[in-house]
């Protein structure tokens, strides 16, 4: 389900089925690096869009978390701290930040509440629109997997 | 002499007036009429059908395909994809969405190793048999929506809205 008012009629009515946040990680920076940042989180919210049509009756998505890639990483994830106390209250027991930032990957053992879906970026803007479908459904087909997995765990809960 | 035109100034002026009346009018009524009568003549786009697939690529295992289509949303036209799996059934070709009856996800045909012959909904293990219908016991409460569909030369056309089965 999406973060917009038709979904959540939906949501109320079948909370309980709705047990996964999903919540992209964006770095942002007007520096030199912006183009390869701008392409980053274009690429994230794609993949995003298309986890939630894939699962989106169980997962919630939720608005990016953006940052200025100075934020310092103790700050950060004091600020996911926050995000997972409000999620758990609510009965997300799995929280997926997804994300193609190289930072989180050394900060993976960190990450408060579920899964890191770290994703190696892809240059897909400069693919034909057919070939982007394509790209995304195999990136897909291998994130499917790993959500699967992550629902195993811990079911009772 | 004066008692000899063919047309008294009365008539000529009833003639007139009634002439320019009458083109007035029908600048007021025609445009109403035309808002009035639109929504009719637009209706035609509305169940304009979306070519697919060729017959001959189907088979009797379902496969995905893409639908592809505009839809106007008021403030901007939004580019819809939307999974389809198709088959065939002897020689009629079925076309069954793939939104999970139970809360929207995407199905997918086999994904189940202990059912390979069924469609596999990975949010809440529902499951649906080849021809759609929901297995009991699984959450979806009713079988798999379908595309109303029309084989034209060899190729697979769906329209845009699927409907219930039941």
């Amino acid at each position: 389900m999406r973060w917009q008012t038709t979904d959540i009629d939906t949501y109320q009515q079948s909370q309980s089925y709705v047990d996964t946040a999903l919540i992209p990680l964006l770095p942002v920076s007007l520096g030199e690096e912006m183009k390869m940042k701008v392409a980053m989180g274009e690429y994230i919210s794609l993949i995003a869009m298309e986890m939630e049509k894939q699962f989106r009756g169980r997962m919630m998505q939720l608005p990016p978390l953006s940052y200025p890639q100075n934020e310092g990483v103790e700050e950060l994830l004091q600020h996911l701290n926050a995000w997972v106390e409000e999620l758990k209250a609510n009965g997300k027991n799995h929280i997926i930040w997804l994300t193609s930032d190289p930072m989180w990957k050394k900060y993976e053992d960190e990450i408060p509440g579920g899964l890191l879906l770290w994703l190696p970026h892809l240059p897909i803007e400069h693919l034909d629109p057919q070939l982007r479908q394509k790209t995304i459904n195999d990136q897909m087909k291998e994130i499917l997997p790993t959500i699967m997995k992550e629902w195993r765990q811990d079911k009772g809960s | 002499m004066e008692k000899n035109h063919n047309v008294s100034r009365r008539q000529f002026l009833t003639y007139t007036l009634t002439g320019v009346g009458g083109f007035m009018a029908a600048g007021v009524v025609m445009p109403m009429v035309r808002f009035a009568v639109d929504p009719l003549l637009q209706a035609d786009a509305a169940d304009d059908m979306v070519d697919v697939a060729a017959v001959d690529e189907l088979t009797e295992v379902p496969q995905a395909y893409d639908l592809e289509y505009e839809q106007d949303q008021g403030w901007h036209i939004e580019q819809v994809s939307e999974t389809v799996w198709l088959f065939l059934e002897g020689d009629e070709v079925v076309a069954l969405s793939s939104v999970c009856t139970h809360l929207g996800c995407t199905v997918n045909w086999g994904t189940d190793p202990d059912n390979p012959e069924q469609f596999f909904c990975p949010c809440h293990l529902g499951r649906f048999e080849r021809d759609g219908n929901n297995v009991p016991g699984t959450p979806p409460t009713e079988p798999l929506h379908r595309y109303p569909l029309e084989v034209r030369d060899g190729r697979v056309f769906l329209g845009t809205n699927a409907q219930p089965q039941i």
